[in-house]
This record gives C-alpha cells, sequence and structure tokens, in this order.
C-alpha cells in the first residue's frame, strides 16, 4: 500500500506542476459574464433593449398574452387549434393550463430584467444625465407594462423591485395589490414626466410620454371598474385621457381615415399609433400571420393554420357598411398560386366562398418580405389612438356625462363610416355601446378579456353563464408548489 | 520527473548476474507478463511491455518460462547473455491478453469485469460503423440503432443509464486516445454518429470495462463505462496482404400496411358524418383533387413514393500487414458505400490507416498510430416533429392515398395536404427528389507513443495525439419542396470544427518475484478539447441554379450565427495489480480529476477504486477436480464520475436578445441563467461481484456479474420560482441506482470436423430514481410540438422513462356500456363507439391530471444474444440473435396513423372500426376530429419486445487456390427475420436519439433494413 500513496503523491506532484498556468479555468468565447457588464451607455442600451426583447416572445405579446386576452372574448374562436387555446375559448382553463404559467413568466422575466439595469444603472458613466433618466424612464414604463399585464390577469401577484431580493424564492401575493397599483402608477408617471413625445427615425419603436400617458389612464379606468372599483379612479381616467386629446395635435395623434392603414407595415408609426410591440421580418418576425390565417388556401405565400379565427355570426354582428370588416375580417382575395379569387359568404362556405371566418388584420398586403410562416413583420398594436378615445368615453359613461362621453365614440363610428350615437342615448345604452364599439374597434387585437372584465359583462355577451373566476387566471400551479407564500386567486380556490 | 525520482526510491533493482532475453509468441511479437522463475529458485521475474525480461542467473540455470495459453518450456542458459524464446501456444487453454485502461494485462489477471469483442466477429456485419457491431455481442451492453439510415446515431447504454441531464454513452478510447471529435455540421438523418468516421475493419479488438475496478481509472468520465478500441497492428515477418470486400442490396425491412383511397375516402366521409361536416367526397364531382368517391381507386402510395425498392451497398478494405524485426507496419485502406432505403440518400467512407511500431533502440520503442477518412452523406428530412415541420416519413404516412403526388391540372406538385381536417403535412416527393442536403465530415486521428525502458521492469511511455476533424453541411431547398416555396430558396452552409490535444505520461512497472507479482502503473494526462462552428443562410433566389454554392445569390440574409466551445481536463492516475502466489490477485486505482466545466468551488475530484479476486482453480484442493479448468471470484468496488455537461453551465452567461428599435437590429444582453459556482460531476459508485467459470477443459465458459451501481449528486435543472426572472437552475441534486446481473456463456459443442461453437449473453438491468429533492414530478419534454404529445413521466421511485397516461378500457360498444362509463369533456368522443377511459379516481369523469396512470416502460426486463458459428471442413455457417423482452415502446405516430380521424391516413386494421353495423370492433368509431384524450393514453404505447435474426452468414473457404494464399467467399443476410409483435416499422428504436429521459420513442424514426450480401476474404 505505500507504493500506492507514493504514486498518488507522485502524481498530485504531477498535476501541480502542469496546472500552475490557469488550465482548467473556464474561458467563455460566446458570451460576456455579468462581472463589471454595466460600464458605458452601450451596454446599458443593451441592458434596456433585452427588456422590450420579452414583449416580443413568444409567451409575451408574439403569442400567449394576445391569445389568452382574445380567447375568451366573443370575436375569436379557437377553431381546431391547440387544447390550451381550446381551454382559453371555453372557459375551462385551470392553474395548469400553459396561459397560466407562460404569461406569468415572460412578465416576470420583463420586470426581472428592468429591475437589473434599475440596479446598475448608476455603475454606468453617462454623457448626460438626460440619456440616464431616459432610459430609467422607459425600463420603468415597460415595468410597469408587465406588472399591469400581470395584474389584469391575475388580480394578485408578488412584487419585486430593484430594491429587493431579486433571487427570493418566497414571495407572498398577499395583501400586494395597493402596492402593485402604486408601482405601475409612479413608474407610468416617472415615464411621463421624463419621455419624449416623439423620436426621429432611429429611435422610433421606444416608449413615449404619450404612451405612458394613454397606459396611465388604462391603468386608471382599470382600477375604477370591476373588480377594484376604486373611488375617484373615472375622473382620473378621464383627465389623463382629455390631456392627451385635447392636445392631440402636438402629440401627432390622430385616426387613421382608412382603418387598413393602422395594420400597414410601412405606416406602423402613423398617426393613430401609440405604443406597440415592433416586429421586423427577418429580424424578430412573428407567426401571428399564419396562425390567424387561413389553412389549405394559399393568401399569403407561406401557410396559414386557421389557429385563432372568428365565426360567421361574429362576422355578422357587424352594422350594415361598416367599413372596418374588409381589415377585421378575411373578405376578398386571390389564391396566390391558383389564380383563383374568393369572396366571404358568411352563410355559404362553398366557392367562392370559403368555411371558416377568418381575421385579417394581420394579412396586411404589404407585409409580403416573409418567406417563412414564422417571420412576419406586421406590429402588435398594444395601444393605439382609438383606444384613447373609446377610454375617454367609457370614464364619461360612468361618470353620467353623457355629451363628453360621446365625442370619442362617435369620431371612431364615423370613422367606420358609422352613424353618430344621438346624444338623447342613455347611460345604460352607452355602456353597451361603448363595450359593443371596442368589441369591433379591437377583434383580434388582444384586448377583450380586459374589456369585458372593467364592465362585468362576460355572461351578457356571451349569451352564456360563465363563472366570475374566468375573468381572471389563477395562479400557475408550478408555481404554487414551488412557493408555499403564493396564495391561489379567492376564486379559484 | 518527480514521479520517476519517487519510483526510484522504493524500487531496488538486483544487478547481478544477468541473463537477458525476450519471450515472444510464433508470429514474433512480444509476450507481456509472461514468467520467467530461475528452475529450484524463487528467483524470477515478468517479461515488459516489448516481451523482454532480465533474470538474476547463474551460467548453468535452467530457466522455465510460462504464460498462460502457451505451452511452458525449459531453456538452459549456458553462458549466453541474451536469449530468445519463442513460446508454442496451447490452444487447449488459450488465455488472452486484455487491454485495460492505460494498459494491458492477462485476462487471468483481471480482477474487473471487462468483455472483449474480437475483428472476426464484426468482420462477419455489414455495418457502417463500429458501435453498432457491438450489438448483441456482450452481456450489459444495449445497442440501439436509433436511426436507420446509414451512419445514423447508435444509442450505447452500458449497465444502464446513470444521469437525467449528462451524457449516458461510453467514453471510448481508441488506440490509448479517447475520442470526443468527428461530430457532423449539424441536420437530422444520416451522419450523425461520429464513430461511424473510423473504419469498423480497422479493428483488432474492441474491450468493454463495465465496473469501477477497471473504469475508475479513467474518473470522471468513467461511470458510463469505457470502450476500448485496439487497431490492427503490423507483425513481424513476411508481408501479408489481404483484401475484404462485399456488395449487396438492402430492402426497407417492413412496408407499413396502410389504407388505400377507397378505404380511406370511405373512412373520411363515415367521420365526417359523424362530427357533422359535408362529405369529403360525393358521388359525383368535376373537382379532380377531390373525385367522386367511386372513382378513389388505390391512390397514391406515399411509401412507395418515398423509399428505393433496393439501394446497393458495397465496401473494400485492404490490409498490407508486415515489418522486420525492428519496424512493423500495418496500412490499411478502405472504401464504404451505402445508398439509403430513402431515394437519393447516401452515405460513403473513405478511410486510410498507417499503423507503424519502431524500436529506436534497445530500450526505446516508437509506436505511431495515424488514421484519415472522410465521410460524405445525402440526407433528408426524416427525422423529428411531423405535421408542418417536414418530417418526409411522417408525410409519408400521413399524407393521405386521396391526395395526388401532382396536381392533375396544373401538372405541378402538390406542395402540402389540402384537405381540411387532415395534417397540414408537405409533399414529401419533392424532398427526396430535389432537396439538396450534403455533409462531409473530415477527420485525422493521429497519435505517437514513445516507450522507454528505464531499468529492469519499469517503462515510460509518452503519448502525444490529436484528434481534429472539421465539418460542413451544406443546403439547399430549392422551389419544388415546401418550405423552400415558401421563402423562394433557402440556402446554407454549416460548418464545425472540433479539435481535440492531448499528453499522457505513464510508468508502468512489472515484477515478479517468487509468489509475488506486481504489475503497478502511474501516470498523468492533460486533454483539452475545443469546438467552433458557423452558419449562414440566405433565402430568396431567383434561380434554383445557384444550389448551396453560392449565398450571395440570395436576396435576403438570416443573421449568421458563430459558437465556440472549449474544455479542458488534467488528470493524474495510477493502478496497482498485485498478485499473490498466482491466485490472490488485487487491484488498487486512483485519479485525480480537474474539470474545467465545473464550478469555482468544485474543481477537482478523486476517483478510487479497490478489486480482489481469487483464481480458485490455482489452490491445489482445486486441483483434483478435473473437470473444473478454472474458476475465478472476483469482487470490485469504486467511484466513477460523469462531467459529461455542457461547458459553461456553472457560470452566469449574460446572453444575447434581439428586438428591433427604429427597424433595425437592437441587440440587447440581459442573464441568460442562475450561476451554481458549486457546480460539480455526477457520482456513481459501482460494486459488482462475479464468478469466471471455465470447465471441461475450457470448452465451456461462463461469466457471470451481479453489480448495484448508485448514481449521487445528479445533475438536474431544479425549478426555481419563475418570479426569480429565471425557470430554473442546474444543481447536483437527487440520486438513481442500477442494479443487475449479467450471464455469458460460450461453448464449443462440438469439435472436430464439425464444429459448434455458441455464445448466449443474457442481461437484465433495474434502474431506479431514488429522489430528486425539491422537483415535483411532471412529463418531461415534448415529443411531438404540433400534435402536443409530451415524453416521459419522471418520478422518484420508479424507473426513468416510464409513461404516465389516460388508460384506455376499449370502446363503447353499446348504449348500455356508454351510459357506464365515466364522461370526458368534450360531447363529440362521448357517444356510443368512441373509446372509454379508466375513471382512476371513480369521480365519474375522465381528467388527464388525476386519473393517469403508469402505463408503460421502456426498461426491458432483459436483453440477450445468441451467436453460433458452424464450420464444416471448408465451410462455415454463423448466426447472430439478439432480442429484448418487456419493453414497451411509445408509438407516437398511432397518435396519427390509427386515431380514425381525417388527421391522415390510416393503418389498414383502422377498417376496423366502430360502426353501428360492426360495434365489436378494435377501434372507436370515425371523426373527422381528433380525440385528444386518445393522444394523452396507454392508446400510444405496445410492446416492444423482439427476437431477431441479427445475420447469417455462410461462407466457403476455397481450397488450394492458384496465386492467392486464402480465399473464402460468403453470402450475408441481415436483419432476416424479426419475431415481434409490435406493429411501427422497427421494434428496436429510440426517435429521441440518446436522450436520457426519453427512451423506446417511436415517432418518424428512420425505418431499418435488411440486406442481402455477398462477400470475399483474400489474402496474398
Amino acid at each position: 500500500m505505500k507504493l500506492y500513496k507514493y504514486m498518488i503523491i507522485a502524481a498530485a506532484f504531477a498535476i501541480g506542476n502542469s496546472s500552475c498556468s490557469g488550465f482548467l479555468d473556464e474561458e467563455i468565447y460566446e458570451s460576456i459574464t455579468p462581472d463589471n457588464f454595466y460600464k458605458n451607455e452601450a451596454d446599458a442600451k443593451a441592458g434596456l433593449t433585452s427588456v422590450y426583447q420579452t414583449l416580443q416572445e413568444q409567451n409575451g405579446y408574439k403569442r400567449y398574452i394576445w391569445m389568452g386576452a382574445e380567447f375568451p372574448g366573443e370575436a375569436a374562436y379557437a377553431n381546431a387549434s391547440a387544447p390550451s387555446r381550446v381551454e382559453m375559448d371555453d372557459y375551462t382553463w385551470t392553474p395548469t393550463t400553459d396561459f397560466c404559467k407562460l404569461i406569468w413568466q415572460v412578465s416576470y422575466s420583463g420586470i426581472r430584467r428592468a429591475n437589473n439595469l434599475l440596479l446598475n444603472i448608476d455603475k454606468v458613466t453617462f454623457k448626460s444625465e438626460d440619456t440616464k433618466k431616459q432610459f430609467i424612464a422607459e425600463a420603468k414604463f415597460l415595468r410597469a407594462l408587465n406588472y399591469f399585464a400581470l395584474i389584469r390577469f391575475y388580480d394578485h401577484v408578488p412584487v419585486v423591485t430593484e430594491k429587493d431580493n431579486m433571487n427570493a424564492e418566497d414571495l407572498t401575493n398577499e395583501g400586494t395589490d395597493d402596492t402593485v397599483w402604486a408601482l405601475i402608477e409612479e413608474d407610468l408617471k416617472y415615464a411621463e414626466s421624463v419621455l419624449k413625445t416623439s423620436y426621429g427615425a432611429t429611435d422610433m419603436g421606444r416608449a413615449t410620454k404619450g404612451a405612458a400617458m394613454a397606459m396611465l389612464s388604462k391603468v386608471y379606468l382599470t382600477q375604477a371598474a370591476w373588480p377594484w372599483n376604486k373611488a375617484g379612479f373615472w375622473e382620473k381616467a378621464a383627465l389623463k385621457a382629455d390631456e392627451i386629446i385635447t392636445k392631440e395635435s402636438s402629440f401627432g395623434y390622430e385616426l387613421e381615415t382608412d382603418f387598413r392603414n393602422i395594420f400597414n407595415v410601412n405606416n406602423e408609426h402613423g398617426k393613430e399609433y401609440i405604443f406597440d410591440v415592433e416586429f421586423v421580418t427577418n429580424i424578430n418576425g412573428h407567426d401571428i400571420t399564419a396562425l390567424t390565417g387561413m389553412r389549405g388556401y394559399n393568401v399569403k405565400k407561406t401557410d396559414g393554420w386557421s389557429s385563432l379565427i372568428s365565426t360567421p355570426d361574429f362576422y355578422k354582428s357587424y352594422e350594415v357598411g361598416d367599413k372596418r370588416v374588409s381589415t377585421t375580417f378575411l373578405v376578398d382575395f386571390k389564391d396566390v398560386k391558383t389564380g383563383k379569387t374568393y369572396h366571404y359568404d358568411p352563410n355559404n362556405g362553398k366557392e367562392p366562398s370559403f368555411p371558416l371566418c377568418h381575421f385579417a388584420k394581420y394579412l396586411d398586403p404589404n407585409d409580403n418580405l416573409s418567406t417563412a410562416a414564422g417571420d412576419y413583420g406586421c406590429n402588435m398594436k398594444i395601444i393605439r389612438y382609438a383606444d384613447v378615445l373609446l377610454m375617454q368615453s367609457e370614464a364619461y359613461c360612468e361618470m353620467n356625462q353623457i355629451d363628453k362621453a360621446l365625442s370619442g365614440i362617435n369620431r371612431v363610428r364615423e370613422r367606420a363610416g358609422l352613424q353618430a350615437l344621438p346624444s338623447t342615448i342613455s347611460q345604460a345604452d352607452l355602456r353597451k355601446a361603448i363595450i359593443q364599439e371596442r368589441v369591433w374597434e379591437f377583434a383580434a387585437e388582444g384586448q377583450a378579456l380586459f374589456d369585458l372584465k372593467r364592465q362585468h359583462a362576460m355572461a351578457d355577451r356571451m349569451k352564456k353563464a360563465i363563472d366570475d373566476k374566468y375573468y381572471s387566471l389563477p395562479v400557475p400551479q408550478d408555481e404554487m408548489d414551488k412557493n408555499p407564500n403564493l396564495k391561489q386567486h379567492p376564486l379559484w380556490k | 520527473m518527480k514521479i520517476l525520482i519517487y519510483l526510484l526510491l522504493f524500487i531496488s533493482p538486483s544487478l547481478f548476474a544477468q541473463v537477458k532475453g525476450t519471450v515472444a509468441d510464433e508470429s514474433g511479437e512480444g509476450i507481456i507478463g509472461a514468467n520467467v522463475v530461475v528452475k529450484g529458485t524463487n528467483v524470477g521475474t515478468i517479461t515488459d511491455l516489448t516481451g523482454a525480461f532480465t533474470v538474476d542467473a547463474s551460467g548453468d540455470a535452467t530457466l522455465v518460462i510460462s504464460y498462460m495459453g502457451y505451452k511452458t518450456q525449459e531453456i538452459k542458459v549456458v553462458n549466453q547473455k541474451t536469449i530468445k524464446i519463442i513460446l508454442q501456444e496451447d490452444a487447449e487453454i488459450l488465455d488472452e491478453v486484455v487491454v485495460v485502461g492505460y494498459g494491458v494485462m492477462r485476462k487471468s489477471d483481471l480482477t474487473g469485469s471487462v468483455s472483449s469483442v474480437k475483428s472476426d466477429m464484426l468482420k462477419k456485419q455489414a455495418v457502417s460503423s463500429f458501435d453498432q457491431g457491438l450489438q448483441g455481442k456482450v452481456a450489459g451492453v444495449q445497442v440501439i440503432a436509433v436511426s436507420g439510415s446509414p451512419g445514423g446515431a447508435v444509442d450505447i447504454r452500458i449497465r444502464g443509464g446513470n444521469s437525467l441531464t449528462s451524457g449516458s454513452q461510453p467514453l471510448y478510447v481508441i488506440d490509448g486516445y479517447p475520442v470526443t471529435a468527428g461530430s457532423s455540421a449539424g441536420g437530422s438523418g444520416a451522419g450523425q454518429n461520429p464513430l461511424a468516421t473510423l473504419n469498423p475493419g480497422d479493428i483488432e479488438s474492441m474491450e468493454i470495462l463495465k465496473d469501477a475496478s477497471a473504469t475508475a481509472i479513467y474518473g470522471s468520465r468513467g461511470a458510463n463505462g469505457v470502450v476500448l478500441i485496439t487497431t490492427k497492428r503490423g507483425k513481424s515477418g513476411k508481408t501479408n496482404v489481404s483484401y475484404d470486400g462485399y456488395v449487396g442490396f438492402q430492402k426497407l425491412a417492413k412496408k407499413l400496411d396502410m389504407m388505400n383511397a377507397s378505404e380511406w375516402g370511405a373512412l373520411a366521409n363515415e367521420g365526417a358524418a359523424n362530427d357533422g361536416r359535408p362529405a369529403y367526397y360525393s358521388t359525383t364531382s368535376t373537382n379532380p383533387l377531390y373525385p367522386a368517391i367511386s372513382e378513389l381507386g388505390t391512390g397514391t402510395d406515399w411509401q412507395d413514393e418515398i423509399f428505393n425498392s433496393s439501394s446497393p451497398i458495397h465496401n473494400h478494405n485492404v490490409t498490407v500487414n508486415g515489418g522486420s524485426e525492428n519496424t512493423k507496419f500495418s496500412v490499411m485502406a478502405s472504401y464504404f458505400d451505402q445508398e439509403s432505403i430513402v431515394k437519393n440518400q447516401d452515405f460513403n467512407r473513405v478511410s486510410f490507416r498507417n499503423n507503424i511500431d519502431t524500436k529506436l533502440s534497445s530500450r526505446i520503442d516508437l509506436s505511431t498510430s495515424f488514421t484519415a477518412s472522410r465521410v460524405t452523406s445525402n440526407v433528408g428530412r426524416e427525422n423529428g416533429d411531423g405535421g408542418g415541420n417536414t418530417s418526409i416519413i411522417n408525410a409519408a404516412l400521413v399524407l393521405p392515398p386521396t391526395v395526388p403526388v401532382t396536381d392533375p391540372t396544373t401538372g405541378e406538385y402538390v406542395r402540402m395536404n389540402f384537405l381540411t381536417g387532415s395534417s397540414a403535412v408537405p409533399n414529401p416527393v419533392p424532398y427526396v427528389e430535389y432537396l439538396q442536403d450534403k455533409g462531409t465530415i473530415d477527420r485525422v486521428l493521429g497519435s505517437a507513443d514513445l516507450s522507454i525502458k528505464l531499468i529492469e521492469g519499469l517503462t515510460l511511455k509518452v503519448s502525444v495525439g490529436a484528434d481534429l476533424s472539421s465539418a460542413l453541411r451544406e443546403v439547399y431547398e430549392p422551389k419544388q419542396t415546401n418550405t423552400g416555396y415558401n421563402a423562394n430558396g433557402i440556402a446554407s452552409q454549416q460548418n464545425r470544427r472540433n479539435q481535440s490535444l492531448s499528453n499522457e505520461n505513464v510508468l508502468t512497472y512489472l515484477k515478479k518475484t517468487g509468489i509475488h507479482s506486481i504489475n503497478a502503473m502511474v501516470g498523468t494526462s492533460a486533454l483539452s478539447i475545443e469546438s467552433k462552428s458557423s452558419s449562414m443562410t440566405a433565402r430568396d433566389f431567383i434561380s434554383d441554379a445557384y444550389g448551396y454554392n453560392n449565398l450571395d445569390a440570395g436576396a435576403q440574409w438570416d443573421k449568421p450565427s458563430t459558437g465556440r466551445d472549449k474544455n479542458t481536463l488534467l488528470s493524474g492516475f495510477g493502478r496497482i495489480n498485485y498478485v499473490l502466489k498466482d491466485r490472490y490477485l488485487f487491484t488498487v486505482t486512483g485519479r485525480a480529476d480537474g474539470s474545467s466545466k465545473f464550478g469555482a468551488n468544485n474543481k477537482w475530484a478523486f476517483f478510487p477504486s479497490a478489486a480482489f479476486a481469487w483464481r480458485m482453480d490455482q489452490e491445489a484442493f482445486m486441483k483434483q477436480v478435473d473437470w473444473i479448468s478454472s474458476l475465478k471470484l472476483r469482487a470490485s468496488y469504486g467511484v466513477t464520475g460523469n462531467q459529461n455537461i455542457s461547458s459553461y453551465s456553472s457560470v452566469e452567461k449574460m446572453n444575447t436578445y434581439v428586438y428591433p428599435i427604429g427597424g433595425v437590429t437592437n441587440v440587447g444582453i440581459a442573464a441568460g441563467n442562475m450561476p451554481n459556482p458549486d457546480l460539480k460531476w455526477e457520482t456513481t459508485a459501482i460494486s459488482d461481484i462475479g464468478v469466471d467459470f471455465g470447465f471441461l477443459n475450457n470448452r465451456f465458459n461462463f461469466v457471470a456479474d451481479y453489480y448495484y451501481k448508485k448514481t449521487t449528486d445528479l445533475l438536474w435543472n431544479i425549478s426555481v420560482p419563475l418570479t426569480t426572472g429565471f425557470g430554473s437552475v442546474l444543481k447536483n441534486i437527487g440520486s438513481l441506482e442500477n442494479k443487475g446481473l449479467e450471464l455469458s456463456l460460450s461453448a464449443d459443442v462440438l469439435t472436430g470436423d464439425f464444429k459448434w461453437n455458441t455464445a448466449i449473453n443474457w442481461s437484465k438491468n433495474k434502474n431506479k430514481v431514488l429522489e430528486i429533492p425539491g422537483y415535483i414530478p411532471t412529463q418531461q419534454g415534448t415529443i411531438s410540438g404540433h400534435l402536443k404529445v409530451n415524453g416521459s413521466w419522471l418520478e422518484p421511485g420508479l424507473p426513468v422513462g416510464v409513461w404516465n397516461l389516460l388508460k384506455t378500457t376499449g370502446v363503447m360498444r353499446t348504449q348500455e356500456e356508454r351510459d357506464k362509463a365515466a364522461r370526458v369533456t368534450s360531447t363529440t368522443f362521448d357517444q356510443v363507439g368512441d373509446m372509454c377511459f379508466y375513471d382512476k379516481n371513480g369521480d365519474g369523469k375522465i381528467s388527464f391530471g388525476e386519473d393517469r396512470t403508469i402505463v408503460g416502460d421502456p426498461n426491458p426486463d432483459f436483453i440477450f444474444g445468441w451467436t453460433n458459428n458452424f464450420t464444416y471442413k471448408n465451410f462455415d455457417l454463423s448466426v447472430y440473435i439478439n432480442g429484448s423482452y418487456g419493453n414497451d415502446i411509445y408509438n407516437v405516430l398511432r397518435a396519427e396513423t390509427n386515431i380514425v380521424s381525417t388527421w391522415g391516413n390510416q393503418r389498414k386494421e383502422v377498417n376496423d372500426h366502430w360502426t353501428s353495423t360492426n360495434t365489436n370492433a378494435k377501434y372507436p368509431r370515425a371523426h373527422v376530429l381528433v380525440n385528444q384524450n386518445l393522444l394523452q393514453s396507454d392508446f400510444l404505447i405496445e410492446d416492444g419486445s423482439f427476437l431477431r435474426i441479427q445475420n447469417l452468414t455462410l461462407g466457403y473457404n476455397v481450397p488450394k487456390c492458384p496465386f492467392v494464399k486464402s480465399l473464402r467467399v460468403y453470402a450475408t443476410g441481415q436483419n432476416l427475420l424479426t419475431i415481434t409483435n409490435y406493429s411501427g416499422y422497427n421494434p428496436e428504436v429510440n426517435s429521441q436519439g440518446q436522450s436520457n429521459l426519453q427512451l423506446g420513442v417511436d415517432y418518424n424514426a428512420y425505418p431499418a433494413s435488411k440486406s442481402f450480401i455477398l462477400g470475399v476474404n483474400i489474402g496474398f
């Protein structure tokens, strides 16, 4: 055994001699480590870009946030789509449905990145203090957007900021509601105070002052309504919307004359644009066009899947002469391969019509660079000017100031080629008209669940009894299992 | 040189009257470890690595030279200073020399569990890579060709899987060099097995190290077992030239019986009627894509469209062997060419090897091994997810036969399935006809060993080596293909360069004094592995004419990507093999490994092992038992590791995230993972007890081993709350065990004119996950994204790979049966004629979360192999059989082809589905929609047991042939017959490749072929 010991000692010596040059230290070539990453403006800018990036993830607005808010509404139909989408469409989702987990995941991922930047930004040397404030304001705007998505979907969520331990595995969601709302408002107010009203071409797509104000109005509107019912918030929402609308020309906001033009890839930052998730073919294209596109026909060069489509009934709900129909739905198209022309007839699925009612907002004819089903460049709207007008109407309607309430909705109706609502309309009828207008205006834009939720109108609109729990997503089961401090949504217990 | 000094401290050589000599076999090859004893004394020694010895002896002494397997010789010294002794082989008790880690040993001195496969076994099989040749030959080794494509990946598990996330394949060491390079530049299908770059014809023998006594010397890479490969080397004497070659053809081993167009059309109409949809095929029609039901006929046979009726295979090997006293050489050149059973695909290898052994002086030997090879393959789009993801195997089985290959009106290819309510698969024909996807791998593996005999018995071997490979993949998807059509042509080029450099310094000491015999070794090694890759893609080509050769002609470019990865391993190791009285054998090994892959706090690890064996047959009391010719009991225990994780797993990496601002790319940077500075290797402790038993003059040999392996510090991505911004962190957590029994029996049943040699091996392994703290059992991974079919169920207490799904209890044949059954959510699938499921919790409702149960296990109860060699005069016949029993297969294709839906074409057996007039049917009633519950149930599980005649060879040695020394001609049939109940292409399958968690999955796996071959072996 002595021999053996000597050998091990010998080996150890031999190794000791040859390893002095750090032979075993890992050299990383492909990526940067966080040590001393945040040094200059470019680093901070890259950190900020990574916060924007979570918006366009599949779990975010590219699929789940958008679909999760759209399927429960009346416009969208899941056809024979993936089971979890059918669950969202049928009000049968559960804490294990992937929507619950993935929306939660992407939101906290964005929050982590924003917090990381806010925590480290003081390490960075900026040439100008204004740039630093601009970065902070954008990060806060995005953090608010993420928390707003969370609280709108889940109602009760944990809160973590750059001042907290970001690795904490024991956060609670009990009694955090006020903190979350306060943080959202505080972040948006900061963004409003710092951000510019517009940017040059190279910064197009960044959050603006108007975006912060529009979101703030929506945050107030949401708190005023069910289930929060906070007193004085309709007023706050109306006031914030007024601030934008009265100065719309200085913000450069106006409704597009042609509804189609809102979704034109060449006019994405036109006058109705307030804040979008940016998609560009060959950089980060999406497959929303394919998901809403038609299966088995060559509407676009690449294939559609008929996954998030509409119904003949919803198509027929539009008033005669509504100019939005031909953009909202696929009505006329020419098959790019066979050259055959089709015209949709909701009462007949046979040629020259076709079966199944499809949306066409994301089938912009100008969006023709994509060479793969997942590479379309049409932006996803988070908020556009028509929304601000309709928010103003909704707030004033609830405040029972019918005159003021009518101006916004009637502008939207006028653009759609519809008659203005009469000034004699009752508050109850106007309330119904506003929600109807929102359903028509924003079909397939990921607003439905929240619009129905504010007005607690799901049963009414869907014409069937639906449990109140389906106004929210439950805390994902996985997350409950990992963190005992999380409490399930009271309606989901 | 420090080692040397230490060693010199305890070695006291006797430098008195010395006799030097060499001991060699009849071919002149030095015999290692032969006993040289001065007759009538205790003085003696054993020969070193070159067969040389030095012994103290007076001028008139007699030396007794003995070696297992050779006849003992006595020789008088008669004042000779150097003696050359040639030992005659004793055919009766031939004992092998076995290659072990960093050395060789007499088989009789082994304490560990080591199995050998010799070249003559390999030679009989037409395989593209040597690892396939191990199949069924060795107990405890499960070999699965995960893809039937030529040069496709092979999954090898030695004594079960030890890991959940790290690599589970054994370490391959070729002529002392651990090989890692040779991977392809990407793509699916053929050319994915890095080992296929090496010519199986170069191999002399393979040793499979299974227990810790044998593998612990490889430390942090030893846990999955080690395969040592020795290539052919020259022998001094007359130069021998030989040619081994064969030609043959292959056929699809089994074609699946799919419905024809009339059958499918009828089913589709029935499904449409059941689901309240318009009929697919009416009685009259003017639309050529939807003909009248009576005109459907047999339709398209998509399998015939993509598979060849027969594909040639041929192989040529030329070996030149020879040498003088001082220099021996072996030169091998080979060419292998195989066409795939899928049209227009092939695999081709050219290789060259040159092994030279030179005596530089009486003390110094130089031994070099060098091989260069080029592999090229044309592959397609076989594997992977079906649906719109372009797997041509999937498309050929799922595309309804009513869909024509070309549109009858335009004459152009139908791009994809145009039927509504049917899987959106592309037309596979343009893919096999026009897709260009060519892989090329160039590889050079060379090593040089310098052996210096420092003093008697003490040899220093210094080895340097390099394994370099460079791979290129060139792809063009022309406009005829669906993807190419969408993108107006896609061209891409991918490159990968792998480089591995190694240095090893090993001191070996052999000494025999009296009843003591020592074989000791100590060494160091340094290994560095680096890989670089790049990839570029262009789209939108004016013309298909450029192919993949002119990416700049594309109007659009994808973002290029590059990668670089490096890891290093530094080690010290040693082994002592001590034999007392030729019967008590002790082996102790140890290895210290430092790996760059692990966390800053855990860079170094030590892996020890100890073993004891008792050669009972050497005991006096056993000498009287005539029928027992050898009997050895073995026991070993040791610890090995697994460092097979990707580099940089322990550090926090900043990843890039792209977002467009101002319409142009903005690169974002954010942390991509949570770091773990405590990350380290997985540890496997192995206990093994075994017996080697030979009787009736070693005509019968029996080996049995029982082992228990426990792996701790399992690497697992343990979930963390998503509120951290991350999903999981890689930690050493959890443990699992494998235990098993291996039996093998080999026998010369008949000797004489008619010879029959047979060998049977049988092994059983039981795998169980012991614990994963903090883990909540879930389904692991996704088998098919578009079908939403998830992977296996991982739960402590169960084996890895089991499936936790709903259980079907049969078709609800009558209203009464339907009323008794538990309700499913969808009313469409809750009618008479639909499938009934087992209601585990008895609440009257079927819910996946609560009613699922373990319905299948991919781990076999046992596997076995049986080889038989018969010779009669000049004829020889060999039969190799292998099989597996008790394993289940997750036949995911059933979710499309047996689902009784218009989703895709159906197997013929689905004709037996429920209708009001056929209530006693095997399958439920037809639908347009797909019953999602069936996709999450044991409907997809089948018994995968099989017995296969893997190889049948009949040979004839042509006697007294002019011009040649020897000539053998033979005919071989491979994969001739498989006895199984499995309904898919091939029960020996895993479409998930070498995955640890997904075993026995069959989804779009490349089917197996059977082949018929004629060959010759010529010696000149």
